[in-house]
């Protein structure tokens, strides 16, 4: 979701850049680091970035809600090189499409990579650990992944959109965040199915055609790859 | 995996072939657009235009064209790079 500018107020427009700031700043020197560790790191780099711009804007068409709206992308490339610098491909995907397609803008840049950037993020990643953790599936984590962290990206826009203009015509906050949750939410269930499933199958893509890429990334551990390419 | 890749498949044709059944009057409208238009309505914001224009005659496609372009030629030569040699293989 890309909240246009004039939608909140400069006070929120302010605090969600001030937020986002500092994760920003923590994932721009991350990129300084890995690209001196890991060599494919920039080339990686650039495809996952591209891969989050595309899905990011991508309106899919959901099937007899005649709606259409986008997956956030951010959750894949987490998993892949970290939410910090997920965040960063989220800020580069977002500026673009503010300048140049009218999704999102300026003002409301800050409050946008919070949400689509470090929520998204932070969501599919905590989950993809969380799930590696009690033992899923390489591609089951990753799926699940996809999934929540597309919905926090939503749920998160949703309270920025209430918290964004406070006491409109008597409308409460509640009934305010509800209500722009009732215009996501029919959309946006199947697209976070589909984000889960394309995350679980990149993921899993990767680990059989390059598991080498995963273990440089960490997103593999120990000196046995614990692929099964039968899993499913 | 099999019964994974069919799923898939499935899936994805569902969001290309189904829409034709789509119920909704105004069809293939963005939830960004809904959501725009419910904030007009409370707050009477209208969302602004973009700083750049696309929207003028053919400059939309033109710049669809010239950066799907780009970005492909990029995009397949990375992932050749990256995806396109196992470990420990080289191409003649």
């Amino acid at each position: 979701m890309h909240i246009q500018d004039g939608f909140l107020v400069a006070k929120w427009a302010i605090g969600w850049y001030g937020a986002a700031s500092v994760f920003v700043a923590k994932g721009v020197y991350d990129i300084a680091q890995r690209s001196k560790k890991i060599l494919m790191f920039k080339p990686l780099l650039g495809l996952i970035s591209a891969a989050v711009f595309f899905m990011s804007l991508l309106p899919i068409p959901v099937p007899i809600l005649g709606t259409s709206s986008h997956p956030a992308g951010t959750p894949m490339a987490a998993i892949l090189v970290g939410p910090f610098i997920s965040t960063i491909l989220g800020l580069v995907a977002l500026l673009l499409q503010a300048l140049f397609f009218a999704h999102g803008g300026l003002t409301t840049l800050g409050a946008n990579v919070f949400s689509m950037g470090i929520v998204g993020s932070f969501a599919g990643y905590g989950i993809f650990r969380l799930g590696r953790k009690i033992g899923l599936s390489l591609w089951l984590a990753a799926c699940l992944a996809g999934i929540i962290g597309d919905l926090a990206v939503y749920l998160t826009t949703t309270l920025e959109l209430a918290l964004g203009k406070p006491d409109i015509q008597g409308v409460s906050l509640a009934e305010s965040f509800f209500g722009f949750l009732a215009l996501f939410m029919p959309t946006q269930l199947p697209l976070a199915l589909l984000e889960g499933l394309v995350t679980g199958g990149m993921v899993s893509y990767i680990a059989k055609v390059r598991p080498d890429i995963l273990k440089t990334l960490g997103v593999l551990e120990g000196p046995d790859l614990e692929v099964n390419h039968n899993e499913g | 995996m099999r019964v994974k890749k069919i799923f898939l498949i499935i899936a994805l044709a569902a969001c290309l072939l189904f829409p034709v059944t789509a119920r909704a009057e105004d069809k293939w409208q963005g939830t960004d657009d809904l959501v725009d238009r419910k904030m007009e309505e409370l707050t009477g914001v209208a969302a602004r235009e973009p700083l750049i224009d696309i929207s003028q005659g053919n400059l939309g496609l033109f710049i669809f064209a010239a950066g799907g372009f780009a970005a492909g030629t990029l995009f397949g030569y990375q992932w050749r790079r990256i995806f396109g040699e196992r470990r420990g293989e080289k191409n003649g």
